[in-house]
């Protein structure tokens, strides 16, 4: 069945390959999707992380600094500080989008898309260790130690949506665990472009196919012999055998070499700002992005993870400086691949952004004083946003304490604080994926209600 | 008859030839599962109620599983592979140049390889993935290019890989000189001290042989059984 498909998809990698014109920004790609199992559901996501926990006064849970000021600081525990940022002529004011979001002078680009766009607000995180963070944001669950605990929902959903892609769970500078599911779900996890390039392009060609094959076959044999049988390192092996060769067989790596001189990688390059030379050009943001959209819509991925910004980490006067524009850097980054996946087609009157959830997510907030390094320290509290797919944009669930930012509790059906619902926390918000995806049950065993406020 | 009708009988009488080899081995690694002692009946309550709040259940151990005494393999981490890589070939690393200079590969792809950097990753994924297994081929096949080049143009007393058969030498010539080259190969890269005429030794004969009858050259023929050896899990797991 699956060599099957895999033979179907080939065809259809290789058609989209060989046509001229229409390849990589549109056209092609619902003959991609036809490439796919029947009866999946049609839905696909990238996680993209924000490294080193951001400040969500700049961005995603501003204060009005006419209330919030230094005046009162003692009374609110809430310091904007907008002033005190280096903002080198960037409009340091809060503001409200044109769907009545109220945001952070440095949510760039993605205030475009507030339409699209659904803010979690005051969610507790529980810890204040980035590790720790990190993970209980990507598997839902709090670490044992800094040791993650279950597999990541990345990997559950593209063990449960992902089986038939050739990568079904793609990430790129993320973290990705997988203790429970099966092997064909774990993250191809690379740290460049150029690293994701080189795994699919076939090795050296030092050798001859048929001594590669005969090679596999003595590899295949030795998987069947008693000690291998016995071990579950050894089985796990045969598996990536198998999946290396059939990966390489699709012959993928074209569809990533960004700095191809073709038409489709020059739009490519126009959108994401890419250069059409160098190699630290493709270890940016803007080449993961532009990855992400590709596996997903060329039918490569499920899943697709990637971080858009890092070095947020500021607890001295690089706060000042740094953590605002970094942040909005993540959020353009964001804003184009919402964008770029609003321009595709799905071949059925409807958008690959419709079909995809994008979700954004730090290990936890900046804390809401400045501290006397002229930097923020560590918070519990957090946000995280999603657009796209069925997620209900123009909307704030849950909000942060006018008191500290602490977390508050909110009613999980309407998004709205309500003393009566509960404190946000990661796993709701996974919840809510899996529900959404048509995951029956709690397979993740996340023991929380999903976040339903998310969904349409 | 063709040549690739050849080809496909030799394959599939090796692939045959392996079936008989696992099956007819020894396992000399993998010793078999201790029976598991029969369950024992519990006593529900062998002095019946005492003072005891906390019961009177006996003290000894739950009996061991049946895999309990088995290791579990484990993969060797990147510095562990890159030296030993170089070890068994005499120094050839996985690099762009020609294995001695240039930059190492496993040192620049070492974080999509799950080494650790210690901002966003603190430990070393050792898992066998998908990655691993397509860059360890690709290392294998650069490296083993690269030493049976070399091994062409030193003398006998320095090669590392074609040590016992000069490269000339094939099954047909000297059956008994490849298969002490094979237990020589095995030893130094499995640490596999095969004897001879193991089954063990057949499988990885059969490779050189098949491989020569396709290549037409011994040499080919060790550089496939190179390739072949540090892509196995006996190299890179203990």
């Amino acid at each position: 069945m699956n060599d099957c498909m895999h033979s179907r998809r080939r065809f259809l990698v290789n058609s989209l390959l060989a046509g001229t014109g229409i390849a990589a920004f549109g056209g092609v790609s619902p003959l991609m999707r036809l490439a796919r199992a029947e009866g999946a559901s049609d839905r696909y996501y990238i996680f993209c992380y924000f490294s080193g926990a951001w400040d969500v006064l700049l961005s995603l849970d501003p204060r009005d600094p006419s209330v919030f000021h230094e005046g009162n600081i003692s009374d609110t525990l809430i310091n904007p500080g907008y002033t005190l940022l280096d903002d080198d002529g960037h409009s340091i004011d809060p503001f409200v989008t044109s769907n009545g979001l109220f945001v952070g002078p440095y949510i760039g680009a993605l205030a475009n898309h507030d339409d699209k766009l659904a803010i979690v607000r005051g969610m507790s995180m529980e810890t204040l260790t980035h590790e720790a963070g990190r993970r209980r944001f990507i598997t839902g669950k709090p670490p044992s130690g800094l040791q993650a605990r279950g597999s990541s929902t990345a990997t559950l959903l593209a063990s449960h949506l992902g089986v038939d892609e050739v990568i079904p769970n793609l990430s790129v500078r993320v973290e990705s665990y997988n203790r429970d599911q099966p092997n064909y779900a774990s993250a191809l996890k690379v740290s460049s472009v150029p690293d994701l390039v080189r795994a699919l392009e076939p090795g050296p060609s030092t050798m001859g196919l048929l001594e590669a094959r005969q090679i596999d076959e003595l590899l295949a044999q030795a998987a069947l012999c008693p000690k291998a049988l016995n071990s579950s390192l050894w089985q796990a092996t045969e598996d990536s055998r198998i999946s290396a060769n059939t990966m390489i067989e699709q012959e993928l790596a074209s569809l990533f070499d960004f700095q191809a001189e073709t038409p489709e990688m020059e739009a490519l390059r126009l959108h994401y700002g890419i250069s059409a030379s160098g190699s630290s050009t493709l270890s940016t943001p803007a080449a993961r992005a532009a990855t992400a959209v590709t596996a997903i819509t060329q039918g490569v991925s499920r899943v697709v993870s990637i971080q858009v910004a890092s070095s947020l980490d500021t607890h001295y006067d690089n706060w000042t400086t740094d953590n605002g524009p970094i942040q909005e850097a993540g959020f353009d980054t964001v804003a184009k691949m919402i964008e770029d996946l609003q321009s595709r087609p799905y071949g059925d009157g409807t958008t690959w952004l419709d079909h995809t959830v994008i979700v954004g997510f730090s290990e936890f907030c900046r804390g809401a004083l400045v501290n006397a390094n002229l930097g923020r320290d560590h918070s519990l509290t957090n946000c995280a946003f999603l657009a796209g797919g069925n997620i209900r944009g123009g909307q704030v669930i849950g909000a942060s304490s006018d008191v500290g930012m602490a977390p508050t509790t909110t009613n999980l059906t309407t998004g709205a604080s309500d003393p009566a619902g509960e404190v946000i926390k990661p796993e709701h918000i996974m919840r809510a994926l899996m529900h959404d995806a048509g995951i029956e049950g709690d397979p993740a065993d996340l023991r929380v209600d999903p976040l339903m406020a998310l969904l349409t | 008859m063709t040549l690739s009708h050849t080809i496909r009988i030799a394959i599939l009488a090796g692939g045959l030839l392996l079936v008989a080899a696992c099956n007819s081995e020894p396992d000399p690694v993998a010793p078999v599962p201790p029976e598991p002692p029969a369950p024992a009946t519990p006593d529900p309550d062998p002095v019946g109620v005492g003072m005891n709040p906390h019961g009177e259940g006996t003290l000894l151990p739950i009996p061991p599983g049946p895999d309990e005494g088995l290791r579990g393999r484990r993969r060797m981490d990147i510095d562990q592979l890159d030296a030993s890589i170089q070890r068994v070939t005499g120094g050839i690393a996985w690099t762009e140049g020609d294995g001695t200079s240039g930059d190492n590969l496993f040192e620049e792809m070492s974080l999509t390889l799950g080494k650790p950097d210690f901002l966003d990753a603190t430990q070393e994924d050792l898992s066998v993935s998908l990655l691993f297994t397509k860059f360890l081929g690709d290392a294998a096949r650069s490296v083993c290019a690269k030493l049976v080049a070399r091994e062409l143009t030193v003398t006998a007393e320095e090669r590392v890989l074609m040590v016992m058969a000069s490269p000339e030498t094939t099954v047909a010539q000297d059956s008994a000189a490849i298969e002490a080259n094979m237990r020589y190969l095995l030893l130094r890269y499995h640490g596999q001290d095969l004897a001879q005429g193991d089954a063990g030794v057949t499988r990885w004969t059969w490779l050189f042989e098949s491989s020569v009858h396709v290549s037409g050259d011994p040499v080919a023929g060790w550089q496939t059984v190179c390739v072949g050896l540090i892509t196995h899990p006996d190299f890179y797991s203990y």
